[in-house]
Parts: C-alpha cells; sequence; structure tokens
C-alpha cells in the first residue's frame, strides 16, 4: 500500500489544521502583533512601502533579523554586507529547527511540508509547538503546526501594518513596553514548554551567560551563550536526570 | 541611501537575498541536521537546550542592552517586571497570558511613577 496515489493527501487534516489557526490567536498572537508595530514604524522611517514590507515581513519571519534588514537597508549597506548581518542574526533559528522538526514528522510527512514548516520555524512556533503539540496526535502535528503558523504570520502582518500607518505617534512609554513584551513571552513560554529540569538550568545558564558574552563578544554572543549553557544543561541531565529515570 | 521607491528591483534583491535566502539557510542547515535525529533521540534534548539558552540570553541581551525606545526606560524597572512576570506565571496557575500581563502592567506601573515622580 505505498502507492502515491493511496497515500496522497494523509497528511491533511481539516479539523486539525482549523484548529491550529484558532489557537494562533491566543497570547501569542498578541505578542507578536503587538511587538510587530515597531517593525512596521520602522519600515515607514526606511522607506519601504507597505506591499514590500508585507512580504519581507511574509519571507523573513523572525523580528529581530528583520529588522536588522530593515535597519541595513535604511543605511545604505551593500547587499553582500546587509545578507551577512542578516544571517549571522539568524543562527539561532538551526537548533530550534533541528529540535523542533522530529517532534512533528512521521514517516507520512511530505518533504515539501518540512521545507515549508522550516521557513515558518521561529522563536513563537518554537515555543508554541512546543507547548501545544504534545495534545496533537503526532501524524496531524505538521499540519497543525503549518496552519498555526499561517495564523501567527497573519497577526505578525496586521502588527506591522499598523505600526507603518501609526509610524511615530505611538508614545515613547508605549513604544517601550511594546518591545518588552517579547521578552517577558519568550523567558514565561520558555517555563511554560519545560519538560526537565535541566530546560530550567539551560534557561537560567543563558540568561546569565548572555550578557557578559555580548561584552566580550558582540557578534556571536547568542550562540556562545547558547552552546556553553545549554551544553552545561545537558551534562546537568546526564549525571542526575538521566540516571534517574533509570533508577525509577 | 538607497531609492527603494523608484527600484524594485533593488528593493526586492534585498528582501530576498538579505532576507529571505539569508535567513533560510539556517532553517534549511537545521532541518538537515533535523534529519538524522530520532524523535526519542538523546542529541535532540542538548539541542533543545541549546536553543533554551540561547534564547534566554536573547532576553537578557534585550533587558541589559535594550533596543529602541526601550532604551529610554529604567534597567532597574525591566528586570522587577521580569521577575513579577515569572512569580505570577509560578504562583498564579501556570498561564502565559497571566503572567505577560502581570511583568507589563508592572513595567507600565513603575515606569509611570518614576517618571511622574521627576518630572
Amino acid at each position: 500500500m505505498r502507492g502515491g496515489i493511496i497515500m496522497a493527501g494523509t497528511w491533511f487534516h481539516g479539523q486539525t489544521a482549523l484548529l491550529g489557526l484558532k489557537n494562533s490567536f491566543g497570547v501569542a498572537g498578541l505578542v507578536l502583533c503587538a511587538s510587530s508595530i515597531g517593525v512596521g514604524a520602522l519600515a515607514h522611517d526606511a522607506g519601504i512601502g507597505v506591499l514590500p514590507l508585507l512580504i519581507m515581513t511574509f519571507f523573513t519571519w523572525a523580528l529581530p533579523s528583520q529588522v536588522i534588514l530593515i535597519a541595513m537597508m535604511a543605511s545604505g549597506a551593500g547587499l553582500i554586507a546587509t545578507a551577512l548581518a542578516v544571517s549571522l542574526s539568524a543562527v539561532r533559528l538551526m537548533p530550534m529547527v533541528t529540535s523542533m522538526i522530529p517532534t512533528i514528522r512521521n514517516e507520512d510527512t511530505p518533504r515539501w511540508i518540512l521545507l515549508v514548516i522550516a521557513h515558518m520555524t521561529a522563536a513563537t512556533v518554537w515555543l508554541e509547538a512546543r507547548r501545544q503539540a504534545p495534545t496533537i496526535p503526532l501524524e496531524k502535528r505538521a499540519v497543525y503546526i503549518l496552519f498555526m503558523s499561517l495564523g501567527l504570520i497573519s497577526m505578525l502582518m496586521v502588527g506591522v501594518m499598523v505600526g507603518f500607518h501609526l509610524a511615530s505617534q505611538v508614545p515613547v512609554l508605549i513604544s517601550a513596553a511594546l518591545i518588552f513584551i517579547t521578552p517577558i513571552y519568550f523567558l514565561v513560554a520558555m517555563f511554560s514548554a519545560a519538560q526537565i529540569k535541566a530546560d530550567y538550568i539551560s534557561i537560567g545558564l543563558g540568561f546569565a551567560f548572555g550578557p557578559p558574552i555580548t561584552y566580550l563578544l558582540p557578534e556571536l554572543d547568542l550562540m556562545i551563550a547558547g552552546l556553553i549553557g545549554g551544553s552545561l544543561a545537558y551534562g546537568f541531565f546526564l549525571l542526575f536526570e538521566k540516571g534517574k529515570e533509570k533508577a525509577a | 541611501m538607497n531609492n527603494f521607491a523608484s527600484d524594485p528591483l533593488t528593493l526586492y534583491s534585498y528582501i530576498f537575498v538579505g532576507g529571505f535566502v539569508a535567513i533560510y539557510f539556517w532553517r534549511f542547515l537545521g532541518l538537515v541536521f533535523a534529519d538524522r535525529l530520532a524523535i526519542d533521540s538523546e542529541i535532540l534534548i542538548w539541542v533543545r537546550l541549546v536553543a533554551n539558552a540561547l534564547m534566554a540570553a536573547l532576553v537578557a541581551r534585550i533587558v541589559f542592552l535594550p533596543p529602541g525606545t526601550l532604551e529610554t526606560t529604567l534597567l532597574s524597572n525591566r528586570l522587577i517586571a521580569l521577575f513579577v512576570g515569572i512569580l505570577g506565571y509560578f504562583f498564579l496557575g501556570r498561564k502565559l497570558f497571566i503572567a505577560v500581563i502581570c511583568a507589563i502592567s508592572t513595567f507600565i506601573a513603575l515606569e509611570m511613577l518614576i517618571k511622574k515622580s521627576l518630572f
């Protein structure tokens, strides 16, 4: 029964797709919408039109990298320099894709969906996948994540458009609060996605190592803090948690 | 400065090469590594912990080296608000929404209080 025609379409589950879309309109969607307002304002000031901004939002789908892209474009930087700076800011997406994909696919998941989901993987999707995917059967997770991401990206596009039209009319404190929502959401969502003690340890170590490493090596700070903090937490897992699992 | 309004070719080459390709490169590489890992693979835990620490470092960077208008606020207020958010999460039923509300309202309240007393 490995005929392509019979198997074709088994990845799609209409109800799961709708559920994913519906669940995107939650905290994560609101946070994205709010935090993207500043990006819209930035693009407006850089002289980028609404349509290119929306296309850019869809094809970057990573707010911090998009901010760098707009800033580089506004400064008149060359294409190669821009691509390098943006790329450097996006290294963090690699471990997110690597850790998420194996938890949401099975042997029937088509390759093209994984290629699309890889594009849809950003911090928000990675966190929401960890928080929500365990409640979804494995064979339906890919479509769930795909439609949840589409919902989230729509919220982001709404926020970007609002920001574009409001531009610099937002009071300073409100605009600061809109920026501050993102780190709060990231931190708490990581706690809520934590499964083992090592998860909490990795979060604590990353937070503690981040600022001093930023001071020493501002370009690669996040990756280095991630590797050191994550590996130490993994050492804790190997030494203490894994042993306990076996003993229990 | 590039004049993007009159030159769509330049504009879209920045969007697709400087944006999409530059970012998708890492996503694709992540997918290539994921192909070698099973759902119960232990390396997957390591990768997840690295991603956790990386995100936490990003949070710390936003708190300690704030971008944009966040720069106009006090570090102590940002730290207190973050702490209140975490407390709100763990003591008010582990709800993400409640934690975010706790943190952001603390942040705005503290900022307003301080701005008022200074000016």
